[in-house]
């Protein structure tokens, strides 16, 4: 469960006082990696077909889920619009949701572990208006 | 709303040049926009400008000495983004609940 920027040590700790979610200002910058994201990880008690498959159904988000699975595909996540934007079946969807200008791209990956299914969540803001959303839908119009 | 006060925040520090500003003026403690346009290789006046975004974030607070705006880094300015993180955090750990309540009520036959 890690929560913050990812690929930032935190060696070289020369600006004690400034944190950027576990990052000191001198690794954001020397990685670059700026761009936020929360990542949570789970072992789920189950094999990977029906941890797929409970994933992709979309109960577990909302009451009210209806998602097109392909790339390009659209739905919804309750009140949030939902774009498929790339899909490794069986392992691996990546989403973009929005609702308003409120934009974030979803991952979910799955591993087949021995105590059953590790799944990775990634959330990353895109801290912009539907400018990426629009980007998609024109790549997929034109696929 | 804390998103829109996050947005800007990671907006300022999108920018590889405020990063590097923001890192000088935290070694530093505070600097002038003349001492940073010195260490580094942009102009005054692109120095103000990316001074003005980073304090228009929050993230820097400036008092004038003499004839010359003195900049130092507002901590607190980094709150709305830690804030904005933790909440995303706390409901992705809700519907991962959810997730794992669900594959256990419906056991493999």
């Amino acid at each position: 469960m890690a929560s913050g920027l990812r690929n930032c040590g935190t060696a070289g700790l020369r600006v004690p006082d400034v944190q950027l979610f576990g990052c000191t200002i001198a690794d954001v910058q020397r990685s670059g990696c700026m761009i936020p994201s929360v990542e949570r990880r789970a072992v789920l008690d189950a094999p990977i077909e029906r941890v797929w498959e409970a994933i992709t159904d979309g109960s577990w988000l909302d009451k009210d889920v209806d998602i097109d699975v392909r790339p390009g595909g659209t739905g919804r996540i309750g009140d949030r619009s939902v774009l498929v934007t790339d899909v490794d079946p069986g392992r691996h969807i990546s989403l973009l949701w929005w609702e308003g200008d409120d934009v974030s791209s979803v991952d979910f990956s799955l591993t087949p572990t021995d105590e059953g299914t590790e799944l990775i969540v990634i959330e990353r803001p895109t801290f912009q208006s539907s400018g990426p959303v629009a980007s998609a839908q024109r790549a997929f119009a034109y696929a | 709303m804390i998103r829109d006060a996050a947005s800007s925040v990671f907006a300022a520090l999108a920018d590889p040049t405020r990063r590097a500003l923001v890192e000088a003026i935290a070694r530093g403690g505070e600097a002038t926009a003349s001492q940073l346009s010195a260490a580094f290789p942009i102009s005054r006046q692109a120095v103000t400008k990316h001074l003005a975004a980073l304090s228009e974030a929050g993230l820097l607070r400036s008092h004038r000495v003499g004839r010359e705006q003195r900049y130092a880094l507002e901590p607190v300015g980094l709150d709305a983004a830690t804030q904005w993180m933790a909440s995303v955090g706390s409901l992705w750990d809700r519907r991962l609940a959810t997730l794992k309540e669900q594959l256990a009520a419906a056991p493999q036959p």
